[in-house]
């Protein structure tokens, strides 16, 4: 990676990723555009996507699947395209979802917005990823993200607490 | 990860009730009556939260004790932030992947840009 150093930053609900890719933004963007890019790099190595089916445009789907080394692991996702503004801004929710696309209502939503930027010949890439999420969701991720939650059931009786002031 | 797990978790924490029923059991053991008093709730719509939290092992009830105590169980909290952290590690990990597939394409593409 040498000097395509990766910066992380996590606030509340948000986690933003920025990093510098040698190529320009045009082929950045396309990377994201369809399923046959997007098998050779998204998900971990160990959990690469095996099932994609997608319609890139605004409005669209995109229904996908991870497998994971053992057995029986598997992670279904679906995403909707927000916004599409090739080659420099692509918006989307992501969701998880089963095999037949069926959105898991239980479980946070995520607003992904990624930002394209060209960089002296490169492309510099914002992540950022919107928990949407239930208050409650906030509220841990405010306790503990950023600090690494201990066990301390100090810090929990005082989130508690405070879950519990805000709802009375 | 699962996401089984974590959808348990986040729904049996979504109700304000089972949220205060989890922070009056910070501070110790607590039967069931105990914890219906502050909310003026009938002992079967108490007892309906409780089930849900034990399902989210979120709480943990004595199977000895006449009155099964409740008592609170915060790894399912833990695990919540767990998924926050494995999910910037996906991230990373993608954006890996990713700058080496970019540098596949270049090279070939410098290849295929000769016949075109």
């Amino acid at each position: 990676m040498g000097m395509n150093k990766m910066n992380v930053e996590t606030k509340e609900r948000e986690l933003i990723i920025e990093r510098i890719f040698d190529a320009p933004p045009e082929l950045v963007f396309e990377a994201y555009s369809s399923c046959n890019h997007l098998k050779h790099w998204w998900g971990p190595k160990e959990w690469p996507m095996e099932e994609c089916e997608m319609d890139f445009r605004e409005g669209g789907k995109w229904h996908y699947c991870l497998r994971g080394p053992n057995e029986g692991d598997e992670s279904w996702g679906k995403a909707i395209y927000k916004e599409i503004d090739k080659p420099g801004k692509l918006v989307y929710e992501d969701y998880f979802s089963d095999k037949d696309g069926n959105i898991n209502e239980e479980m946070p939503g995520m607003l992904i917005t990624v930002v394209f930027i060209e960089h002296g010949g490169k492309t510099k890439l914002s992540s950022t990823t919107l928990f949407d999420s239930p208050e409650t969701l906030k509220k841990v991720v405010e306790m503990g993200a950023v600090e690494g939650m201990t066990s301390s059931l100090d810090r929990l009786d005082e989130y508690l607490a405070q879950l519990t002031t805000n709802n009375q | 990860m699962s996401s089984d797990q974590l959808s348990n978790t986040f729904s049996a924490l979504a109700d304000p009730t089972r949220r205060a029923i989890l922070a009056k059991l910070t501070t110790g053991e607590k039967t069931v009556s105990d914890l219906a008093e502050p909310f003026d709730m009938t002992m079967p719509a108490i007892t309906k939260h409780l089930k849900v939290l034990e399902k989210a092992h979120l709480i943990e009830r004595s199977k000895q004790a006449q009155y099964r105590p409740c008592k609170l169980h915060p790894e399912p909290l833990k695990d919540i932030d767990e998924w926050m952290e494995q999910y910037r590690q996906f991230f990373e990990a993608s954006f890996d992947r990713l700058d080496d597939y970019l540098q596949q394409l270049q090279s070939k593409s410098e290849d295929i840009n000769g016949n075109e």
